[in-house]
């Protein structure tokens, strides 16, 4: 007691003493040179001989929003995969909070996943699916249900709570999923084209959100995509990754005001960076 | 309305050629023949019920073990499954002698029989249920660290319900006609069926009442399955995940 030794080691736990500032005080200073996510020659080979991702190298930092496009078939569900410690990945480092992705998951950073189609469980209820995770996480039972139930709402999903699956729209259960994704309170999520299916008009709601989410949990979010729009009006950074094998070929920070609405999609600024965005992306393909 | 038309056919072709009731008897004769001894008709669809009701929910919960069985380990499907399928191939007129000559002529018997004949549906249909599974959803449960447990119980079991729910449908209709085999086999010693009466009519050249009899079996194995049907259906609206 009395030893201060806040940021001296990061990841070690503190010890407070009288004389210690509180900790929104303490500037840590390898806080911004440790990313969140780091990947680092990261390279996998499927069997068969197929390289699906070859030299990527990505620092994301916590809480940053990135995007990533591509052509069809680069790699990036894979890499989001590898991300989530779903799959292994063949040569290269690549970690989460300074560990393999799948030891993060089960230590520090709890990750979550949205996937392309809502899969849910047609014979759960909404707040059923949302509640999956947390038992999963062996929860108490009550303390799920307060968390299924704020998760709910949060994306505007109250009133269907006790509907199924088969009852909601294409919108409404993507909604579901998101729910079902941020109820474990996530530190890192990893969107795979969940609004892909979606029409124009549920989609750019969506997006909006997502941001709004995100604005107020600031997770650490990997969003794959294949729309140009709605990587730009959402992220801080868009990587542009070139055909199989997958690697970083454009790095774009994204300078938007961070609060960004409807009308932002029709400014200069956005355009300019769409069209930006646009060119390398066709670049890569070329 | 077919009903009627297949009655009207089956008179005139008894009166155009002039059949004697032993060769086919008149559909009147059949129903005046049933009436008279309903009672014994119903008793015997009773005990074949009875019979057929206990081997098809041994198949349905031995038959779903089988499967989760072989779904958690692919040693264990690879090395027991064709012996399963045996169970598919073997013709059940040529087993049920053994399991009678093992088990007695009583009603456990005719459910062993029942139960053999009805089994290899469900375990095709639930162990097809509960390794064809979204991959999406597994990698979902994966990234939650869920056990082995969790997700047979959460995931894959439920998942398989509308498997079983196809293969109950089979079962169903084939341990009728197991339970019928087997009292055929059985004889008579303590259960009179429909299987131990039918040939029983038939060999007294009772035709009548032979045919309705068999009249009573068929009626019997619509009724499991259309309960069965039901069931499922019911269970299954649950189940449908709606057309997006």
């Amino acid at each position: 007691m009395g030893v201060c030794n806040i940021g001296k080691i990061r990841g070690l736990p503190y010890t407070w003493g009288k004389a210690c500032l509180p900790p929104q005080h303490v500037e840590n200073p390898l806080a911004p040179l440790a990313p969140q996510l780091v990947a680092d020659q990261l390279r996998l080979d499927y069997p068969g001989g197929v390289t699906a991702l070859r030299d990527l190298t990505l620092r994301v930092p916590a809480g940053q929003f990135v995007s990533v496009l591509g052509p069809s078939g680069c790699g990036k569900s894979t890499l989001l995969r590898l991300m989530g410690g779903l799959i292994n990945s063949s040569e290269g480092i690549l970690t989460v909070d300074g560990q393999p992705p799948s030891m993060a998951r089960q230590r520090s950073a709890k990750m979550s996943f949205v996937f392309q189609d809502a899969t849910l469980l047609p014979w759960r209820t909404v707040i059923g699916n949302v509640r999956l995770p947390l038992e999963l996480l062996r929860q108490p039972a009550a303390e799920q249900q307060v968390k299924a139930i704020n998760a709910t709402e949060l994306v505007g999903l109250a009133e269907f709570a006790t509907r199924y699956p088969r009852e909601l729209s294409g919108g409404m259960r993507m909604r579901a999923s998101l729910a079902r994704a941020l109820v474990t309170q996530p530190k890192v999520l990893l969107l795979d084209e969940p609004f892909g299916a979606l029409d124009d008009i549920t989609r750019s709601q969506l997006n909006e959100d997502l941001l709004n989410l995100w604005q107020r949990n600031g997770w650490t979010a990997v969003f794959v995509t294949h729309n140009i729009a709605e990587a730009v009006f959402l992220s801080q950074r868009v990587i542009v990754m070139s055909p199989r094998p997958g690697r970083v070929v454009a790095d774009i920070p994204v300078s938007l005001p961070s609060t960004r609405n409807a009308a932002l999609r029709a400014s200069a600024d956005f355009a300019r960076l769409a069209g930006e965005v646009s060119e390398q992306l066709r670049k890569a393909c070329a | 309305m077919l009903l009627v038309l297949v009655v009207i056919a089956w008179h005139s072709v008894v009166v155009a050629f002039g059949l004697k009731p032993y060769q086919l008897p008149l559909p009147s004769r059949v129903v005046k023949a049933g009436w008279e001894r309903h009672w014994e008709l119903a008793d015997a669809t009773a005990m074949t019920s009875l019979a057929a009701t206990g081997g098809f929910l041994l198949s349905l919960s031995v038959g779903t073990l089988i499967g989760i069985a072989f779904s958690q380990s692919r040693a264990i499907a690879r090395s027991v499954y064709p012996y399963a399928i045996f169970l598919q191939t073997v013709p059940i007129v040529a087993i049920a002698p053994i399991i009678i000559n093992w088990f007695g002529t009583g009603l456990q018997s005719v459910i062993v029989v029942a139960f053999i004949i009805s089994l290899f549906p469900i375990i095709t249909n639930i162990y097809a249920g509960l390794t064809t599974i979204d991959p999406n959803l597994l990698e979902l449960f994966q990234l939650h660290n869920a056990s082995r447990w969790q997700t047979l119980t959460k995931l894959q079991l439920p998942g398989a319900v509308p498997n079983l729910v196809t293969g109950a449908k089979v079962s169903a209709g084939l341990s009728v006609i197991g339970a019928i085999v087997g009292e055929f086999f059985a004889g008579a010693t303590d259960l009179y069926g429909l299987g131990y009466l039918i040939p029983q009519a038939l060999g007294q050249l009772k035709m009548d009442y032979g045919f309705a009899a068999v009249i009573c079996s068929a009626l019997l194995g619509l009724v499991v399955f259309g309960t069965v049907s039901i069931v499922g259906e019911r269970l299954l609206r649950r189940w449908r995940i709606g057309n997006h």
